[in-house]
């Protein structure tokens, strides 16, 4: 048996730690305000995708859990549940494991704009947010699908090699 | 419907909406002002706190020295300003002992009463940013110090230039601090700040919102009946401490418009945050009473 299943959930940590502890010490300061860099996200979504939406979904939904509970300023859930539900729903719909590119990417996109429409959604409800969608969409919505886009474009081949190494199992389901 | 039954199955349908209902329920319980937190958060918080700590060293100051090198040409230059105003801030500072300490003495002659005194001094921590949440509605950022350090939720904190937010939750160890560009009238957490002009004493505004779309804070509340404490444009805006939430003097910015309110009895200020929200490195935790060592003295930033 071999640990690689248990590197990649530790590797997930470390991009967890690095994009809320180091990305933004370097990352241009005009883009601050326009981007959320949820990258642990884009790479749940390869797992949703490769693998299975119940590993997507379960990952999601712990990474989510760590983001609120780490960054608890408002309440705790939003991120957990977006991102457990976008997980299973793109997994639900597009889980193939030799997926091309251009499939992923487009997952990629309509994964983060389903994920920061759900938050905006969240926000609004519980009156954090009292500006309007189309505002949303242009400050960050938008910016954000592009950054985690070309952030998939650059991690796709170093995680599909991994995924291709890994057999799939499918009648047991895999959590984590 | 009848197809998303069909295509779920009627069981995940169920379970669906009962995680639904209890994230939902999650969230409700979570919101607003809580006032400890439970052990696991405070496992998971504290843990990754460390971790995030560790990782963060190596980074911001690789990004520092970058910083540093790009920053050499304006070294000399910067040099001789802050030498001229260190020259200015001893000469004050001799004025300012003498102010201090008769002002002291008043306060004991008029029977200040504790939670007075306690609103009128403030001493600084220092703490190191570990961890930033680039959240357009929830925007915090994490400091490497806690409740072992005297932190407690909802004092203020402030960068050099300016207060940048407030604790909105704490472990032994780490804290959150909420982001002043969260600030809502509506949001849940809400808090406002009784402010004032620096140099004009009765001058009286309340901050209590933030208008992301301009980045401007908003000072609400303002009689300008007094042409002499009238709020006008450039005014630096600090906290009164008359609301006994926040200690005085606390920088919040600079005043840009000011407008008649919508029913038209008292102003409102649009100010310019001092602080900038992008660049991270120390902060100060402001806390209200003395300072426990003479040593530290007021400890101005």
């Amino acid at each position: 048996m071999t640990w690689r299943k248990q590197v990649l959930v530790l590797l997930l940590f470390v991009l967890f730690l690095f994009e809320g502890s180091v990305l933004p010490w370097f990352m241009p300061k005009s883009w601050a305000p326009h981007l959320m860099p949820n990258l642990v996200f884009v790479c749940i979504l390869f797992v949703a995708v490769y693998r299975h939406r119940y590993a997507g979904m379960i990952l999601g939904a712990v990474f989510g859990m760590l983001h609120d509970v780490v960054y608890y300023g408002a309440m705790l859930g939003p991120y957990s549940f977006t991102m457990g539900f976008t997980a299973y729903v793109l997994g639900l719909i597009f889980q193939l494991p030799k997926a091309p590119l251009p499939v992923i990417f487009g997952v990629v996109m309509i994964g983060s704009f389903m994920m920061d429409s759900m938050l905006f959604g969240i926000y609004t409800v519980f009156k954090f947010n009292e500006l309007p969608y189309n505002w949303a969409l242009i400050q960050y919505i938008i910016p954000d699908l592009l950054f985690r886009g070309i952030f998939a474009l650059i991690i796709y081949v170093p995680i599909r090699r991994q995924f291709d190494k890994m057999p799939l199992r499918p009648k047991k389901s895999e959590k984590e | 419907m009848f197809a998303l039954f069909r295509m779920l199955g009627n069981r995940k349908l169920f379970i669906l909406l009962i995680v639904l209902v209890l994230f939902i329920a999650l969230m409700g319980v979570t919101l607003g002002d809580r006032v400890g937190l439970t052990w696991p958060e405070k496992f998971v918080k504290d843990t990754v706190g460390f971790t995030q700590r560790v990782v963060n060293k190596p980074a911001s100051a690789v990004s520092g020295f970058f910083k540093d090198i790009s920053e050499l040409g304006d070294v000399y230059a910067e040099n001789d300003r802050l030498r001229i105003k260190v020259a200015q801030l001893e000469r004050d500072q001799v004025d300012y002992h003498i102010e201090k300490a008769r002002n002291e003495s008043l306060k004991k002659d008029l029977d200040f009463t504790k939670t007075q005194q306690m609103n009128s001094s403030k001493h600084y921590r220092f703490a190191q940013v570990v961890s930033v949440n680039e959240d357009v509605n929830n925007p915090t950022v994490n400091i490497d110090v806690g409740a072992k350090d005297g932190v407690k939720a909802g004092m203020a904190v402030t960068s050099t230039e300016g207060m940048v937010g407030v604790i909105s939750t704490m472990t032994d160890y780490t804290s959150t601090v909420q982001l002043i560009t969260s600030l809502s009238q509506t949001s849940p957490d809400s808090y406002a700040i009784a402010a004032t002009a620096d140099t004009k004493p009765g001058s009286f505004g309340v901050v209590e919102s933030y208008d992301k779309t301009e980045n401007r804070l908003l000072m609400t509340g303002i009689k300008n009946d007094n042409p002499k404490t009238a709020i006008k444009y450039g005014d630096k805006i600090v906290s009164s401490g008359s609301g006994g939430v926040f200690p005085s003097g606390i920088v919040l910015g600079i005043v840009q418009v000011v407008e008649k309110s919508k029913f038209g009895l008292t102003w409102t200020a649009k100010i310019r945050p001092t602080a900038d929200f992008q660049e991270w490195g120390g902060l100060f935790v402001v806390i209200p009473g003395a300072a426990p060592s003479t040593e530290t003295g007021d400890g101005t930033p």
